[in-house]
């Protein structure tokens, strides 16, 4: 009988103690894995959000950051206006090298008329656009035309193999941009012509018209002049024009990057609980496991074995054990977050990206051998106590 | 071990069953209005109705591997519950789908918890499978 056999054997001997120490290793490794997998999958999000969105500041109505922050992140519908002389007021502040407008619209929610319920649309202006552009050049070297939209990477045609319907005016989707884990991945992104004419269609086949304000834009995104003072510029745009809010790209998602910190500091201070307990609690377990087993322990002494062999069969258990209940921890921790997600995303208001396999190979690793490294070092002073006992002791006791 | 997974076979039909019922978009208070302004079910709540037809049989699967002794029985009481497993993950996803936008309830909620249920549900199928396997006998040469 191999020593994995003999292991494996011991196992199924006492399902008790077995268990306790698998669901032990499973919490370690599903713990450890879904606190990386979130965190570093949040970080990456929120960094990628600000890429996608491309400006150094963004301009928005005073008091709309919030709902601004919403809807870029977790894809929450937002309107919110402001008047379009902004635009030129913007463009003459020093240090400003581009500015854009961009309008928020949103659909209708469970009408007929669209078919994706309350979906956030953004409408640029393609003369001065600089952030969707650079996506598009790549996809679409021609840019996109009339009823022509891009979507974020969850959006998909719903209406033959390209259509959606928008307000009852059919668009048709050209392509998708790569995924952000943020709100930019449900939204659909068009020029001011397609805005203009959905609204028109609207008047007549949609339950409610899209109605956009004239002269109003919902936000306008400022490109600087390389070498500026960010700080500075948005600074000199609160004092100059009043009503608005400008929000540096370095401050963008204050609010997901603070709940993130707070979140970090959580999931530090229950892994600081979780991991000494689960060591402590297997080691309990193999401590009592060790005394029970004396007997056959020393039977095995006084038939051959050698000390080192009863250690190696202890130790053998415990990696078992742990590599089982690890494993089954890492299955359920990746399907909870490949699964859930969007809820997660929702509940924490974090923003949330899956890795890339080879980042996703490397957490599972850690997370494994973080659980065998409990169960070792839990298992290390019984297996050491009982492996040094005397046999003829061990037997007579 | 057997009677854990077929135990939990049986919960994840109860889940593929009742879950629906409060976690599609209708249970919330949302419904498709029709040009004619008829209100009506969105796909979702269909999907979710479609579920108890692999909820049905995978609990009578796991109630059957949990009551019976016989190893041959309880294997295709497992198959049935992997066959269910996998029409439990392809009912939102391939057979009838949920709403269209990811940010909907359906999507949310209801669908994550369907695909795990129909994974762990062929998960533990397979354990009852793998555990309900004929011992080895001994070969004639083995014997002499």
């Amino acid at each position: 009988m191999s020593l994995l056999q003999f292991a494996w054997k011991n196992i199924s001997g006492n399902s008790l103690r077995s268990w306790v120490v698998a669901i032990c290793a499973l919490v370690v490794a599903a713990f450890t894995l879904f606190a990386t997998l979130l965190l570093r999958g949040a970080a990456v999000s929120l960094e990628l959000a600000a890429q996608r969105l491309g400006a150094d500041i963004v301009v928005v109505p005073a008091g709309a950051e919030t709902e601004m922050e919403g809807a870029l992140l977790m894809g929450v519908p937002a309107q919110f206006w402001m008047p379009v002389e902004v635009v030129e007021k913007l463009a003459a502040i020093p240090g400003v090298e581009a500015v854009s407008p961009q309008v928020y619209l949103a659909t209708l929610v469970g009408a007929s008329c669209c078919s994706v319920s309350e979906m956030f649309m953004i409408a640029y202006d393609p003369e001065t656009d600089f952030t969707v552009r650079p996506w598009l050049e790549k996809q679409l070297p021609g840019g996109l035309g009339l009823s022509e939209v891009i979507g974020g990477d969850y959006i998909s045609a719903t209406e033959g193999d390209d259509g959606i319907l928008v307000y009852g005016a059919m668009v048709r989707l050209k392509g998708n941009l790569a995924p952000t884990g943020t709100g930019l991945d449900q939204s659909l992104f068009f020029t001011m012509d397609t805005a203009a004419e959905i609204a028109r269609v609207s008047l007549t086949k949609a339950q409610q018209p899209l109605v956009i304000p004239p002269n109003q834009v919902s936000a306008v995104l400022i490109k600087t002049e390389p070498g500026s003072d960010n700080e500075q510029i948005a600074v000199q745009i609160y004092r100059a024009i009043p009503g608005v809010f400008p929000i540096e790209s370095g401050k963008l998602f204050q609010s997901s990057r603070s709940q993130l910190n707070s979140l970090l500091n959580t999931v530090v201070i229950m892994m600081a609980l979780i991991w000494p307990l689960a060591i402590v609690l297997i080691g309990i377990v193999y401590l009592m496991a060790a005394n029970e087993r004396r007997r056959e322990l020393g039977v095995l002494r006084a038939l051959g074995d050698t000390r080192w062999y009863i250690f190696e069969s202890l130790l053998a258990e415990a990696g078992l054990l742990a590599f089982c209940g690890a494993s089954a921890g890492i299955f359920l921790a990746v399907l909870a977050i490949y699964l859930f997600r969007r809820l997660i995303m929702t509940s924490l208001g974090v923003p949330f990206i899956l890795p890339s396999p080879e980042s996703l190979a490397i957490q599972i690793g850690t997370g494994l051998m973080l659980a065998l490294l409990s169960v070792f070092l839990a298992a290390l002073f019984p297996a050491l106590k009982v492996s040094r006992q005397d046999p003829a002791i061990a037997m007579r006791e | 071990m057997s009677k854990f997974f077929a135990g939990v076979m049986v919960l994840m039909a109860l889940v593929l069953a009742v879950a629906p019922v409060f976690t599609d978009c209708q249970s919330h208070g949302k419904l498709l209005t029709t040009a004619d302004g008829r209100s009506v079910s969105m796909k979702c709540h269909w999907a979710g109705v479609a579920e108890v037809a692999a909820a049905v049989p995978l609990g009578l699967a796991g109630i059957y591997a949990l009551r019976n002794r016989r190893k041959e029985t309880t294997r295709f009481a497992s198959l049935v519950g992997m066959t269910s497993g996998l029409v439990a993950i392809l009912i939102p996803t391939v057979l009838i789908g949920t709403c269209a936008n990811a940010g909907m309830i359906c999507n949310v909620l209801m669908r994550p918890i369907l695909l795990a249920s129909g994974i762990l549900a062929i998960v533990a199928s397979m354990a009852v499978f793998v555990l309900a396997r004929e011992p080895e006998l001994p070969t004639a040469q083995a014997i002499a």
